[in-house]
């Protein structure tokens, strides 16, 4: 019989067995003890992770977890630790925190920013923009020398804390980490799987991790060689792989357990500092806040004091054979803040918020608000469509009417007032000046055209006397004059449109839709009268065919808008104009109405840019 | 910062060439659409007379201007007398005409028409009536001062008569100016046949074998309210066309004038005549093909003439003056005429 056959056999016989532990047979056991014999009986154990059991833990609560217990820990930076690492480094680690972190920015804001000098895109890109470069690089300065000075006060104050290389605590787990774990504990027969597997400084393995880890900390000096490592790991995972995934991981021993309910509430400090500061107190809803102003999200806090009624903590027998010797806290899947991973550079929470406070504009709440005043001003060559309908006329008066006439380009000008609502919905507003223009071709008869001529004659004065006379007079011909005359349509309206803008803020397309009220039109040129004869149409008379007021239009248009400085942007809006009412009074022997469109370019002025 | 000067300094250039661009652009755009367009297409009609120019050799009896002098004809002073015992005229006391007993015939051997006949009287008073009439006071080349004259008619039955051989008809008639001396009868004559209507360009005056200084009568007034009344008293062997005139008595030496006009004035429907301002004498100038102008000879050197064109192109009267205080040797006279209306230019001519 091996001895695996009678492990099994007790196994088997004792699986579900439980006795009462005689009393005071725990004090008879030291810490040493227990831990050596759990070390030793665990030391190569290697469990396979329970199905669903990582499923079940999620990374909002592992983080939390860790985030809470570590929250108030400060623990000082080894010696030449700072040395070790290259301000690249930090930079590289800073950087892949802060790369998938996104803030809103108020509406406006990049507007009020100075933008690097336009189109001239030549040079470094630091003088382009060298205000932010500046202010990029007085951070990163400021950052690296504030937190060197802290660290370095803390080093030789000796200021209480566990040393991150002596301490069997788990000082941060990223969810990357989790993951790590979670892996290397899929692989049977993987002798790394320390991770899960509590050790004590005690414990040979631990000092064996070290060394190994120091070993690869000193084999690779960036620990986040991005050449060796995905994108999605960061220097913080890579630092903290390197510093050995079961100094992380809290020892199995300082875990309590209440039998099979396989429930665990708390975290009991054994190893002389507490995982959860004793300085928190829970208020709305349950959500922790912690004196020193940082509001944890969490639900789920671990306290000191056991709390089996917590359903929400799920209880992992840690010396189950076929079950995982790992904490599992549950905890909502609120916000996380991600700034918590930078405690592995023992930077308190609050103060690491606060330098990010320093950099990071925060939106306010007005972030929707945009307080831009816009003029546009414009000018369009228009294109009228004009449409004809019966009244009283004849045939021929229409056919001579619409043979007469043809439409020829006009043109719009006008200034509007922009108010952006949003970043992407303006109102426009202002007044317009539109002349449409109408060729209007007809023939006058029995036209005199004089000509200024030099005539040349041959006059004999007398036998043997000639002389050439040269005279200059005018001839005069007669016939038919085909005349254009140039209609004058012409109106003062007031355009009210709404928009929808989309872009970049050097070049933005906007979609504009609106109602244009007609103020007054008026109307100078020829007209036929009923009798076929092409008749003056005088400005300011009171005529009887054209209305003064043509009502109401519709508006639709597409405008691209491109940035030329700060304050001035160009435009163009290809635009139609349809007006809902005809021109012409009731009283006309015809009906006509026109539609307008065009292209409006002009500039647009920003009136209130701060 | 000097790179940053250098760049805001830049790009201030370039926005503000941009806005220039852009401002140049829109203002092209603005006048272009403020552009007064009022072209025109103008074609000439085709067979106008105004958009004649052409010159002719010989001008048609259809050309405008014989339909020119048939509008400036004046009408007749309308009167009868019993041929067989003959009358004395009289229409005030400007003009009295006396007819002898049996001095007019009928054509051919029908003797004297028993009965009234018509007499037709139209009197040459003023140069402007020689115009009007188109009998200028020439003899071939040679330029007459004219007293007045007249056109006599006398018509029977439709039938016009004639003076019987050695008859005679006297003429008593004021003139407006003073009456000179040594005028003598003239006749006019006529082409043959006579056209019936419009110029008959070969009318000449031509002077009777009797040279006899016609005899000059006078009727003074001490009333300022009637006028003194003087002129000659004319014995006229032929009816038609007859006139107390005489040649001009000038030692001075003589001149051709040529006038020139627009080329819209042809020979076709333009006549041009120089009236002398102190004596009553009217000198047509002939239109001359090669030149394209009028022009006549014998003007006296140092005359104060008025060039006068009268035209007639389609439905349109033109009227041209051209003063000459004192004829030169100059080549030509260019006269510029305006439209008129029939009424104007026979008011002008009346005048003159």
């Amino acid at each position: 019989m091996s001895d695996n056959q009678f492990d099994n056999f007790i196994n088997g016989k004792l699986k579900d067995h439980s006795a009462p532990v005689p009393s005071g047979l725990w004090d008879k056991v030291k810490d040493t003890q227990l831990d050596h014999f759990i070390g030793d009986k665990l030391k190569n154990y290697i469990a396979p992770v329970p199905t669903d059991l990582w499923d079940k833990v999620t990374d909002i609560q592992f983080d939390n977890f860790i985030g809470d217990t570590l929250n108030a820990h400060v623990a000082p930076v080894p010696g030449n630790l700072w040395e070790r690492i290259t301000d690249g480094q930090f930079d590289n680690f800073v950087a892949g925190k802060l790369t998938d972190h996104t803030a809103l920015v108020p509406a406006g804001l990049w507007e009020k920013v100075r933008p690097k000098d336009d189109n001239d895109r030549k040079g470094f890109i630091f003088f382009r923009n060298p205000a932010a470069a500046l202010v990029l690089l007085a951070l990163l300065l400021g950052g690296s020398l504030g937190g060197y000075l802290y660290f370095h006060s803390q080093k030789n104050t000796g200021a209480a804390g566990v040393n991150i290389n002596t301490n069997p605590a788990i000082n941060a787990i990223t969810p990357d980490t989790k993951e790590k774990i979670q892996e290397h504990a899929a692989i049977p027969g993987n002798t790394n799987a320390s991770a899960i597997t509590p050790a004590t400084p005690a414990d040979p393995s631990y000092n064996e991790q070290k060394n190994n880890s120091q070993a690869n900390q000193s084999d690779n000096n960036q620990p986040a060689n991005a050449g060796s490592q995905p994108t999605t790991h960061s220097a913080f995972d890579e630092f903290s792989r390197h510093e050995g995934l079961s100094n992380h991981l809290p020892p199995v021993n300082q875990l309590s357990t209440t039998g099979n309910n396989q429930k665990t509430s708390s975290i009991n400090p054994s190893t002389g500092f507490n995982l959860r500061p004793n300085s928190s107190t829970t208020v709305n809803g349950g959500i922790p806040v912690y004196k020193d102003g940082i509001v944890n999200s969490n639900n789920f806090a671990i306290n000191n004091a056991t709390d089996t009624d917590d359903n929400s903590i799920e209880l992992i027998p840690p010396y189950q054979s076929n079950l995982l010797t790992a904490v599992t806290i549950p905890t909502n899947t609120a916000r996380f803040n991600g700034l918590q991973r930078l405690l592995d550079k023992q930077l308190g929470t609050t103060r690491h918020t606060s330098e990010f406070r320093n950099v990071i504009i925060c939106p306010s709440d007005n972030k929707n608000r945009n307080t831009d005043w816009f003029l546009e001003a414009y000018v369009s060559p228009d294109l009228a469509f004009k449409s004809v309908t019966n009244n009283t006329a004849s045939q021929q008066y229409l056919l001579r009417k619409d043979s007469s006439e043809s439409s020829q380009i006009g043109y719009s000008a006008g200034l509007r007032l922009v108010k952006p609502i949003t970043d992407n919905i303006i109102l426009k507003t202002g007044v317009q000046y539109t002349q449409m223009n109408q060729k209007y071709v007809y023939r006058t008869e029995n036209e005199i055209k004089t000509i200024t001529v030099v005539s040349v004659r041959t006059i004999i004065r007398a036998p043997g006397d000639t002389v050439i006379v040269r005279d200059t007079s005018i001839l005069q011909q007669i016939g038919f004059r085909n005349n254009t005359v140039v209609n004058r349509f012409r109106s003062f309206d007031i355009p009210v449109t709404v928009g929808y803008q989309f872009g970049n803020e050097d070049l933005k397309i906007g979609i504009n839709a609106g109602v244009v009220f007609n103020i007054s039109s008026w109307y100078q040129g020829v007209i036929l009268d009923s009798s076929l004869a092409t008749v003056p149409l005088v400005k300011g008379s009171n005529s009887m065919v054209y209305k003064n007021n043509i009502g109401i239009g519709l508006y639709g248009g597409i405008s691209i808008i491109k940035r030329l400085s700060d304050d001035l942007h160009i435009f163009a809006e290809p635009y139609f104009r349809y007006n809902l009412s005809s021109m012409t009074t009731p009283q006309a022997a015809y009906n006509q109405k026109f539609s307008l469109g065009g292209l409006s370019i002009g500039l647009r002025f920003n009136l209130n840019r701060k | 910062m000097l790179y940053r000067y250098l760049t805001e300094r830049n790009t201030l250039n370039l926005v503000m060439k941009k806005i220039i661009f852009i401002i140049g652009g829109l203002s092209a755009l603005f006048f272009a659409g403020c552009k007064k367009e009022l072209s025109d297409n103008f074609a000439t009609y085709t067979g106008h007379p105004l958009n004649d120019t052409v010159w002719v050799r010989n001008v048609p009896g259809t050309a405008s201007v014989h339909d020119l002098f048939n509008d400036l004809t004046p009408g007749f002073i309308v009167d009868s007398f019993n041929v067989s015992t003959g009358s004395t005229l009289r229409f005030g006391d400007s003009l009295e005409i006396t007819f002898n007993p049996g001095s007019c015939i009928g054509p051919g051997t029908s003797g004297v028409p028993a009965g009234n006949a018509r007499v037709e009287i139209l009197p040459l008073k003023r140069k402007g009536d020689f115009i009007k009439m188109f009998r200028p006071t020439t003899n071939n080349q040679n330029l007459l001062e004219t007293g007045g004259g007249f056109f006599i008619r006398v018509s029977k039955d439709d039938k016009e008569l004639t003076l019987v051989n050695g008859a005679t008809v006297k003429i008593k008639f004021n003139d407006v100016d003073t009456p000179k001396l040594n005028m003598q009868v003239f006749y006019g004559k006529e082409g043959n046949p006579v056209p019936p209507k419009g110029i008959d360009t070969s009318f000449l005056w031509i002077r009777d074998f009797d040279t006899t200084a016609i005899p000059t009568w006078s009727k003074p007034s001490n009333n300022p309210l009637v006028p003194s009344y003087m002129g000659y008293e004319l014995t006229s062997k032929n009816l038609r066309w007859v006139a107390a005139e005489r040649y001009i008595d000038s030692t001075l030496p003589k001149t051709k004038i040529t006038a020139i006009l627009s080329p819209n004035f042809t020979n076709k429907n333009t006549a041009v005549f120089a009236v002398f301002a102190n004596q009553k004498t009217v000198v047509n100038l002939r239109g001359d093909y090669p030149s394209r102008s009028f022009n006549t000879i014998n003007i006296p050197l140092k005359t104060a003439v008025k060039l006068v064109s009268i035209s007639k192109i389609g439905g349109d009267f033109y009227l041209g003056v051209k003063d000459i205080s004192s004829v030169a040797t100059v080549t030509s006279y260019t006269i510029v005429p305006s439209e008129k209306s029939l009424k104007d230019i026979i008011a002008f001519l009346n005048a003159l």
